[in-house]
């Protein structure tokens, strides 16, 4: 699998790894909204549509090691997957997102997955993630979730951006799963040594923020 | 502060009128506006479109939102002229999309209220412009631009009016002269003008291009900048004087789509000693070139919230001198782009003196439209430039030789294709 880099003594470098990780959905879902609740804790509804593609950073603290996760965030409109795909390659982790109050996110849900197979590593890790669950005007069962999630192979979380609800847990526990399947290669570079992730988000809170890349 | 009149264009927007006429008068910067505007008006009430047009290309461009509107709405009047429109109520395929979008618009507007009315208005006008157009596609960024001409058209005391035709007339003509190539079913002739970015920078510094590999990676770090007109990274915050709106004057001025490409190769090559470091320091960090560079440059292009960006405002004064003097440096375009593209058609204007000013009529503008719809029917099958360069220049030529081409039946028209490639084969050989 594509494997986190372990960051080397020169440059100064403030990180023990790094992990590629991309959130992909129809437009509205939320993308953005979960990004900028995790990286930046803050929550705006008229957050600005991502045209292409945008970059953020956030460094997290596991186990002691500091993982510096490079958080790609991708326009949802069906004509921009010809440049957004580019930018699977690599990547380490993959967000499947969609709104639980818009069933036709939800059933796009399968042609992402096709998206994502096509397009990924094959050993990318996925994680389904029903947004927007504070809403009263859901349509979308967390039942209906967790069994897509389960014919798709996928570990699934419902989650709202607006009340900061299981959105550290979202990265967190892709961050662990990505660790686990590092630890069990044994090709690893070593990086990843007591994967044991400190999910919490106090942990999530405290993390370092980089304006760096 | 402190403006003297008639110096130089390469002043920044804080520094000098980049002048209109030629004198050593030191003026203030309110004194300038003040000065400006009349002679705006006086261009505006003897409809002198050339020298109004030179205005909108120089320092403040029409200086406030009043000016604005009637300058934008002459220059764009004498550049398109419509029959009349056909409305229809029948309902366009991509009106979920822009109510998605117009919902999350006007993010700098304060007043939760306001902003509400602004998103309905947008979500309304965009609609009602594509029931018109119904062969256009919309896509994410178009109602950036058409935030642009809100702000611009739109205030407390008008937004009930039930006349904005002014307004639509002038977002139509844009759109129909200038995004054509954005508003497809794809997205791929959007990717040919991008690809120009890295070409343009070459012709100025191929060192720069080859160190940083940029040859060899697509340029999708440019796509929301270029589609945009700029108007998604450079949300106005203040209505008059905000770096946007300049670039939006000196756009619809110089008739030129070839004006964001330009600004974007001049924002490479302004960063090239930021970017060799950044891109050395983090090279290790990135799996690949291409998340490289995009991340290093959305770095280089972080906007500060603190009154105007000096980088830009530079880069657009540039821009203006070099158009003005004709000296935009471009790669021959026609094996690059379509030959309907507005970059060689309808809003192709490389500098103040290229020719005379043509207006654009409907059918003209339709059957560009038309045109374009049927060869990216073919374009977005194709992957690398170098289909794509071949797929142009076989365009290129069987339209040169048979111009009715158009017009014949499927089976004559893949004769003549097939004709055509076997020629250029032949001679390549």
């Amino acid at each position: 699998m594509s494997v986190a880099r372990n960051s080397t003594a020169s440059g100064g470098k403030n990180y023990d790894s790094i992990m590629k990780i991309l959130l992909v959905g129809d437009s509205g879902v939320g993308k953005s909204c979960l990004l900028v609740r995790f990286v930046e804790d803050r929550f705006n509804p008229s957050f600005i549509t991502t045209i292409g593609i945008d970059f953020k950073i956030k460094t997290v603290d596991i186990n002691g090691k500091k993982v510096k996760l490079q958080l790609w965030d991708t326009a949802g409109q069906e004509r921009f997957r010809t440049i957004t795909t580019a930018y699977y390659r690599g990547a380490m982790g993959i967000i499947l997102v969609y709104d639980v109050t818009d069933e036709r996110t939800f059933n796009n849900i399968r042609q992402w997955f096709t998206t994502v197979t096509e397009h990924a590593n094959d050993d990318a890790q996925l994680l389904l993630v029903g947004n927007k669950s504070d809403m009263d005007t859901r349509v979308v069962s967390r039942e209906q979730g967790e069994t897509l999630a389960a014919e798709l192979g996928l570990p699934f979380v419902e989650s709202s951006a607006k009340d900061d609800d299981n959105v550290n847990e979202i990265f967190f526990t892709l961050t662990k799963l990505i660790q686990d399947k590092i630890d069990a290669n044994t090709v690893s570079t070593g990086n990843g040594k007591g994967g044991n992730i400190n999910i919490n988000s106090s942990s999530a809170k405290s993390s370092s923020k980089s304006n760096c890349c | 502060m402190t403006k003297r009149l008639g110096a130089s264009e390469q002043h920044n927007d804080d520094t000098g009128p980049a002048g209109f006429e030629q004198s050593s008068v030191m003026i203030n910067n309110e004194q300038y506006k003040k000065l400006k505007c009349k002679v705006i008006d006086v261009m505006l009430k003897t409809k002198d479109v050339v020298t109004l047009s030179m205005l909108g290309g120089t320092n403040l461009g029409f200086v406030d939102a009043t000016h604005r509107r009637l300058s934008w709405s002459l220059l764009l009047s004498k550049q398109f002229k419509r029959d009349a429109a056909h409305e229809t109520i029948a309902e366009h395929p991509d009106e979920n999309q822009v109510k998605l979008d117009c919902a999350r618009s006007f993010g700098t507007v304060a007043d939760e209220n306001w902003r509400t009315r602004l998103q309905m208005f947008q979500e309304t006008l965009i609609c009602r412009l594509l029931r018109r157009n119904h062969k256009l596609r919309y896509y994410q960024g178009y109602h950036d631009i058409v935030s642009i001409f809100v702000n611009v058209f739109v205030d407390r005391e008008n937004i009930d009016s039930n006349d904005h035709n002014t307004l639509l007339a002038c977002l139509e003509a844009f759109t129909l002269l200038y995004l054509r190539d954005f508003m497809m079913d794809s997205l791929h002739f959007a990717i040919d003008q991008i690809r120009l970015i890295p070409s343009i920078v070459k012709l100025q510094d191929k060192g720069l291009v080859d160190t940083l590999k940029l040859d060899n990676l697509e340029p999708f770090y440019a796509i929301s900048s270029i589609l945009t007109v700029f108007s998604h990274n450079f949300k106005p915050k203040e209505l008059d004087n905000s770096l946007i709106f300049s670039i939006f004057d000196f756009v619809i001025s110089s008739q030129s789509m070839l004006v964001p490409l330009v600004m974007y190769s001049k924002f490479i090559l302004k960063n090239k000693d930021r970017l060799l470091k950044e891109t050395n320091h983090n090279s290790e960090n990135f799996l690949n070139n291409t998340d490289l560079i995009h991340a290093v440059l959305q770095r280089c292009l972080s906007i500060s919230n603190e009154g105007p960006d000096p980088q830009w405002t530079s880069i657009l004064n540039e821009t203006r001198v070099d158009y003005k003097s004709g000296r935009f440096l471009l790669p021959k375009l026609a094996s690059l782009v379509n030959e309907y593209s507005p970059l060689i058609t309808t809003a192709s204007h490389s500098c103040f003196n290229s020719g005379p000013r043509v207006r654009y009529y409907t059918e003209t503008v339709n059957g560009l439209l038309d045109k374009a719809i049927e060869l990216n029917g073919v374009r977005k099958h194709l992957e690398t430039t170098a289909d794509v360069d071949k797929l142009y220049r076989q365009h290129s030529v069987l339209f040169k030789l048979f111009p009715k081409v158009n017009d014949m039946p499927l089976a004559v028209k893949a004769s003549l294709v097939l004709l055509v490639v076997s020629l250029i084969y032949q001679l390549q050989e």
